[in-house]
């Protein structure tokens, strides 16, 4: 199955736009660029699998050629797919703990105050670093004690209540990182007289999975999540998700790169700031107080992939008093799993200086982003505290 | 005047003139070759390139078909970068009759071709792309073989052997003494110079223009010219070579040929007149992707990057409408033998799968006629390139797919350009892959003078793009390498061969394809202003007479092979 | 979700419009599939520089009074092309370009196979000649490609310019300088695109504190006494213009920077340009998504959907398409037919496809489909079935009537066209502020 060629590669007119974007081949030379690895070399690797180039390996998937094509070639995907082909993923036991996020969160959580204290220790990181090559400079994402699903129990009855469901595909990081954002979500579908449910079970939408290589488990995770999807539209209205690869992955990953079917339902799929506009339009608008901050906004890659910009830009500027910049949309280089290998760690730098230059330049309260691993990146990497959309909005609401 | 002597003279640079030149000199005689144009220009470059297995003609032409798989089983040796042993299937289509796959299957064993036949489960997985309604299917030996690599590796082994090429050099007279043919008038076409070569023997293998040449000596042969088009695809659709299981007809098969697919071929009778303007129409385009459609049905949804057409250099030898059923047989007439005017050989029909057997049947006439008893080698000595010891070629700075691409078309010879240097590494076609070095190496080994002949050695252009991003990175190339009069001559080639693409693109102008050209319409003439330099008006700026015959060549020049 | 105006393609003539009705007030979106044509564009604005027997052009907005009626110049008037000309150089200005142009006259852009081309609005970095004696005072030209770029081949634009009678006997130097005097660091030097080779300049020479004076000295040494000494533009997208003057002062040289093969620096400069000037203007800058299609009703166009988000279809009450050509995708063809894709709109174009182009790609004349495209109205509003769409422009190459290639006329129908929509809907807008 996963042999199927994405034949969009078709269109491509070699205009070069896709390599003026590529945040990548920007910083590191060995990375042949978008063009050579997708479309120019797909046509070569269809000819004769030996041409395959190694160099794809730097992809991040950042999906930023797509954004720029003009003719609709899908070049992210056709490197995705080439690299599955091709064996060009490199599978090893750190490939599996940074991808399997659900398994690790599982079992990190129960112990998380340890875990927490010992993947900051420097001896453990130096030893990640060592054994795995997991940069030890980066500071590893913590754990919570208590992760959203626990929390949620105690909401659960507050939220039938409601007439009006949504489902909320919490994603790997809310629940076991930082249930945070998905609190802000609760908080802010009810006031707009929304309930919220959990899937019964939920598996790791497949982004970390499929970034390195493990489409079968992606594959095994999106046939879970469909059927979970199924059964709860039945009783609400749709299915949010709060971190942009998650909502892409579910919308867009699931039928062109996992080949999982998902088109009866896909409208109603969304990324939560889409939800919360179209609500806005229909004249359910919560009664807002004014924040009156100057932020900074952060637009991640793929959410700019999904189209998603403006439905967030939508939710900033309804909240009153808030000042927002917007930033070039640039990439901030961590790009979820990528930033943490070792081999990588300088290119992510490299990545996401641009961005961090810009931060440091504009005098802002905060940064505000819709992605958790965008947030990593730029807290370790600027003087400034990165909030969700949502946390501004939930903190409006008071 | 320039006087030149030599013992044998070939006229025409096809493949077959090419491996005429090439057993000539491996057999110690002097020879030189004339070709009005660049190498391969002709019907050898304007085929579908299909390495017959001679299943085609099994049932209809045994003899041909045997000739096919002999051939088929040499070239794998003595050619092997020149071809791609991808394997043919026979398929039936529900409209065809599944009793005939009997007939061709015993047809094929008989001729001592490989037959086996198929479950359409079995086909589709060696073949995902083929119809998924095919009934059955006969897998064959059937391969490819790059016409343009072929012919230009037999000049290579010639001039390795002492053998010489005079490109550009039209044949427009006989040098006839004392009832013998005794040379060739000639005139280099870029220059007008006039040039004799005085030689013992002639060899005509000038294809359907041969017939020209049979003139010059006041003598006739009835050529019988079909016109055959075909269509590229964007990329290999198929992986093998698919025929339909039925008799030959339109349009029914499909070649991977490269990085791309071909469709082919059409069959029209047409005056000999017209020859030299030969276009493909709009409805064989529409027969061509009809009929390509069934074979594979993701060709409706690829892009077309071009069409091209050819013409069959038959010799009648019937009342044949179609021109299908006519034998590619092969002919050899030595004129001493058949119209009393000895020194001069006639070689004509045959295909270019049997270019080898050909070539060695010239040689052997011309050979006896100089009592030159040495054997013919060239079904055991491999071509430049087919010398089969590549991996080792040190090129650690080259990704995979430039190395790769560079020792397809070149074999071990690639290691003459594959080197340690970034200047000679850099990536001038970036469809096909084609570096500096390659270009370099095609222009001081391979006797491409411009980008035309150039694209025939090494692909730049052939690609997606059309030449678009590459034309004018190598004609840079070119003129700095060659001490061109300041990069004239290589400005005024941009255009021409951005003219020599269009042709090709023009008929299939639509969807991607227009885009691409618009595109590359937009670069030129708006971005770059080429149209401000070359007017259409030839009195509007000065040309040189050089010049202004490849301008007036160029008119007739048509559309090239893949 | 609501805007008073959705505009449709983001190139110069989508840009233009849509910087227009932010600066009004208008709450504004435009959608961008994908990179504009502006990444292929000389940075250079033309405005009308050919006549149809490829004489050139000194005067074009008298020039433009004897087209014919179905040109867009005949629709947006030369008063109205004039004021969307001077709004655009202010933009541009805003947004850090400065654009100038020859007086009253059309000069020439050299191009980097040596062409003159008419333009009127230049960058400074790009030096204008005169149109009609462009090699007034060079006797010696420079022509140094910089690192071995293979996208510039001075041999080439040597032989170019000397096809001009007035440089025919000028004298050129053609020179490279080396990766090594730059202090280039990359994998392969030799292999740059052009913007590649601008980042490499930005990190291994010019963060040096003597980085442009080594780069200056060694244009020096290379150009010697010069009159005119070329470069293709590969030395920096922001702040290149300012560069060459920063170099012209260095080495006492006039520069001139040509735009090459993509990606053209000197486009993408424009490019990014605008777009950071309508959202500096509060515009939202939609790109990498396309509209499927749009709700039509009595007429006038509602809402249209796109293909990431097509259960949220996007409303406004007004609209501008500029979508540009064929490679844009504004025009689309198939083996029988030519057709706009996103709404069906009418479009006047022969069926045959044989008669779309001609048999010779490139001899001044132009192909037909260059000016095939949407037929409009006066006010430059599309018919769809025949019936006039009240609420919706069009703008730029998706216009029929025009040759931009042939007529070098691209630039100033984009800029015209996209002003002139624009003022057309802030004139039907109560809360348009009227600035002009």
């Amino acid at each position: 199955m996963l042999n199927t060629i994405d034949t969009s590669f078709d269109s491509c007119i070699k205009c070069t736009v896709c390599t003026t974007r590529c945040p990548v081949a920007e910083v590191n030379p060995d990375y042949p660029g978008p063009k050579q690895a997708g479309p120019d070399g797909e046509r070569l690797r269809i000819k004769n699998p030996a041409l395959y180039d190694e160099a794809l390996q730097h992809c991040t998937n950042c999906k930023r050629c797509e954004v720029a094509c003009p003719s609709g070639v899908h070049v992210g995907t056709v490197i995705q797919l080439a690299k599955a082909r091709h064996g060009g993923f490199k599978k090893g036991p750190r490939e599996f703990i940074l991808s399997h996020t659900d398994m690790m969160g599982s079992l990190s959580t129960p112990a998380a105050p340890v875990v927490n204290i010992a993947t900051q220790l420097k001896p453990v990181k130096k030893l990640l670093d060592k054994v795995f090559g997991i940069d030890q400079r980066q500071t590893l994402p913590k754990y919570t004690h208590q992760t959203f699903r626990r929390w949620f129990q105690q909401q659960k009855a507050q939220q039938n209540r409601f007439d009006r469901k949504i489902s909320f595909f919490h994603g790997c990081f809310t629940n076991y990182n930082d249930p945070t954002v998905g609190k802000h979500l609760v908080a802010v579908l009810n006031a707009m007289n929304i309930g919220v449910t959990l899937l019964k079970k939920e598996k790791c939408c497949g982004v970390p999975l499929i970034a390195n290589g493990f489409f079968d488990k992606a594959r095994k995770n999106a046939e879970l999540n469909m059927g979970q999807f199924a059964d709860s539209l039945a009783d609400s209205e749709c299915v949010l998700a709060t971190e942009p690869s998650c909502a892409m992955t579910l919308r867009d990953e699931y039928p062109e790169v996992l080949h999982v079917d998902n088109h009866a339902i896909k409208e109603r799929i969304l990324f939560a700031s889409a939800f919360i506009t179209r609500e806005f339009a229909k004249g359910n608008k919560p009664d807002m107080t004014p924040v009156n901050l100057r932020v900074a906004y952060h637009s991640p890659c793929h959410l700019i992939k999904q189209g998603g910009v403006i439905h967030t830009m939508e939710l900033l500027n309804s909240i009153p008093g808030l000042e927002v910049i917007m930033l070039d949309q640039k990439c901030c280089g961590m790009s979820g799993t990528y930033g943490f290998k070792k081999e990588n760690y300088q290119t992510s730098q490299n990545i996401g200086q641009g961005v961090f230059d810009q931060i440091e330049a504009l005098n802002v309260d905060y940064v505000v982003t819709d992605c958790e691993s965008c947030k990593m990146q730029i807290e370790m990497n600027t003087a400034h505290k990165v909030l969700h959309p949502l946390t501004l909005m939930a903190q409006s609401l008071a | 005047m320039r006087q030149i002597e030599t013992d044998v003279v070939i006229i025409g640079g096809g493949a077959t003139g090419a491996g005429v030149l090439r057993d000539c000199a491996q057999r110690g005689m002097r020879a030189i070759l004339v070709e009005k144009d660049d190498i391969a220009n002709g019907t050898t470059g304007r085929n579908h390139g299909l390495l017959h297995s001679g299943a085609r003609y099994a049932v209809t032409d045994p003899h041909s078909a045997i000739e096919c798989i002999r051939e088929n089983q040499i070239l794998r040796k003595v050619a092997s970068h020149c071809i791609e042993e991808t394997g043919g299937l026979f398929i039936t289509l529900p409209e065809d009759e599944l009793s005939f796959q009997e007939t061709f299957i015993t047809a094929c064993t008989s001729a001592g071709i490989q037959a086996e036949a198929l479950t359409p489960a079995d086909a589709l997985r060696i073949e995902p792309n083929v119809n998924p309604g095919l009934l059955g299917a006969v897998r064959v030996p059937d391969g490819t073989v790059d016409p343009f690599r072929l012919t230009a590796a037999n000049i290579l082994d010639a001039e390795e052997y002492g053998g010489r090429l005079l490109s550009y050099t039209k044949v427009v007279g006989l040098i006839i003494n004392n009832g013998r043919v005794r040379g060739v008038h000639c005139i280099k076409v870029k220059t007008g110079e006039k040039v004799d070569i005085h030689a013992q023997q002639v060899v005509n293998a000038a294809g359907i223009w041969g017939q020209q040449i049979i003139e010059y000596a006041d003598l006739a042969i009835r050529m019988f010219p079909a016109k055959g088009s075909l269509l590229i695809v964007d990329y290999r659709i198929n992986g093998m070579v698919i025929n339909r299981c039925r008799k030959p007809s339109d349009a029914d098969i499909l070649v991977p040929g490269d990085t791309i697919s071909l469709i082919g071929t059409t069959s029209e009778k047409i005056p000999y007149r017209d020859i030299e303007n030969i276009r493909v129409t709009p409805d064989e385009v529409d027969v061509l992707l009809a009929e390509g459609e069934k074979l594979c049905p993701i060709m409706a949804r690829t892009r077309v990057l071009r069409a091209y057409c050819g013409v069959r250099p038959l010799i009648s030898l019937g009342d044949d409408p179609s021109g299908r059923n006519i034998s590619r047989g092969i002919v050899l007439l030595d004129h001493g033998e058949t119209d009393a005017l000895p020194g001069l050989i006639t070689i004509t029909g045959g295909k270019l799968m049997t270019y080898r057997l050909m070539a060695e049947m010239a040689t052997d006439a011309v050979a006896k006629n100089l009592g030159n008893s040495k054997p013919c080698v060239t079904a055991i000595r491999p071509l430049p390139g087919a010398n089969g010891k590549h991996s080792d070629i040190y090129a650690p700075q080259v990704s995979i797919p430039v190395s790769g691409s560079a020792k397809y078309r070149h074999g071990e010879r690639a290691a003459k350009f594959l080197a340690n240097d970034k200047k000679q590494n850099a990536v001038i076609c970036e469809c096909e892959m084609v570096t500096r070095g390659e270009i370099e190496y095609a222009v001081h080994n391979l006797n491409a003078r411009d980008l035309v002949d150039l694209r025939r050695r090494t692909r730049i252009g052939m690609g997606p793009c059309q030449g678009k991003m590459c034309a004018c990175r190598a004609a840079g190339i070119v003129s700095e390498i060659t001490h061109d009069d300041n990069g004239k001559q290589a400005l005024h080639s941009v255009g021409e061969f951005m003219q020599e693409r269009w042709k090709g693109v023009r008929p299939v102008l639509w969807g991607d394809a227009m885009r691409e050209a618009d595109l590359s319409y937009w670069l030129y003439n708006n971005l770059l202003g080429y149209s401000q330099l070359e007017p259409s008006d030839p009195d509007s700026h000065s040309v040189n007479p050089g010049e202004a015959a490849v301008l007036r060549g160029e008119e007739s020049k048509e559309e090239v092979a893949p | 979700m609501n805007y008073d105006v959705i505009v449709i393609g983001g190139g110069l003539a989508g840009l233009t419009g849509a910087i227009r009705c932010a600066e009004a007030g208008l709450k504004t979106v435009v959608i961008s599939a994908g990179e504009s044509a502006l990444a292929f564009a000389s940075g250079a604005i033309d405005v009308f520089g050919i006549e149809q027997d490829n004489s050139f052009v000194e005067c074009p907005f008298a020039a433009i009074r004897h087209l014919p009626s179905t040109h867009p110049y005949q629709k947006v008037g030369a008063a109205s092309l004039q004021q969307g000309l001077t709004f655009f150089t202010e933009q541009m200005a805003a947004a850090g370009i400065q654009l100038s142009n020859f007086g009253q006259q059309n000069h020439g852009r050299l191009t980097a196979l040596g062409a003159i081309r008419p333009a009127w609005l230049s960058q400074e970095g790009a030096d204008s000649l005169p149109l009609l004696a462009p090699a007034e005072g060079i006797r010696r030209v420079a022509i140094i490609n910089i690192a071995g770029f293979r996208d510039f081949q001075p041999a080439l634009m040597a032989a170019g310019m000397k096809r001009h009678p007035g440089f025919s006997e000028a004298e050129f130097i053609l020179a490279d300088i080396k990766t090594a005097t730059l202090n280039i660091n990359t994998r392969n030097a030799y292999e740059l695109r052009s913007l590649e080779l601008a980042r490499t300049l930005k990190r291994d020479l010019f963060s040096q504190p003597n980085g442009i004076n080594i780069l200056s000295s060694a244009l020096q040494k290379a150009a010697g006494n010069a009159d005119l000494v070329v470069i293709p533009s590969v030395l920096a997208v922001e702040g290149g213009n300012e560069l060459i003057r920063q170099l012209e002062t260095l080495t006492g040289l006039r520069i001139c920077e040509v735009a090459t093969l993509p990606p053209s620096l000197p486009g993408m400069r424009m490019a990014s340009a605008l777009k950071q000037r309508f959202r500096q203007l509060g515009g939202m800058f939609l790109e990498g998504d396309q509209v499927l299609c749009g709700c039509f009703a009595e007429n006038r166009l509602s809402s249209v959907k796109t293909r990431l988000n097509p259960d949220m279809p996007i409303s406004a009450s007004h609209f501008i398409l500029a979508t540009g050509s064929f490679f844009s995708q504004g025009l689309a063809s198939d083996r029988h037919h030519l057709s706009e894709p996103v709404f069906g709109l009418d479009v006047d174009a022969p069926d045959s496809r044989d008669q779309w182009s001609d048999h010779r790609f490139m001899d001044g004349k132009p192909h037909n489909l260059s000016h095939f495209g949407i037929n409009t109205s006066e006010q430059l509003n599309p018919y769809r079935n025949g019936q006039k769409i009240h609420n919706l422009y069009c703008a730029g190459a998706v216009l029929n009537g025009f040759n931009p290639v042939q007529e070098a006329s691209s630039g100033g129908v984009a800029i015209g066209t996209g002003w002139f929509a624009a003022n057309r809907i802030i004139a039907t807008m109560p809360q348009a502020e009227e600035t002009c």
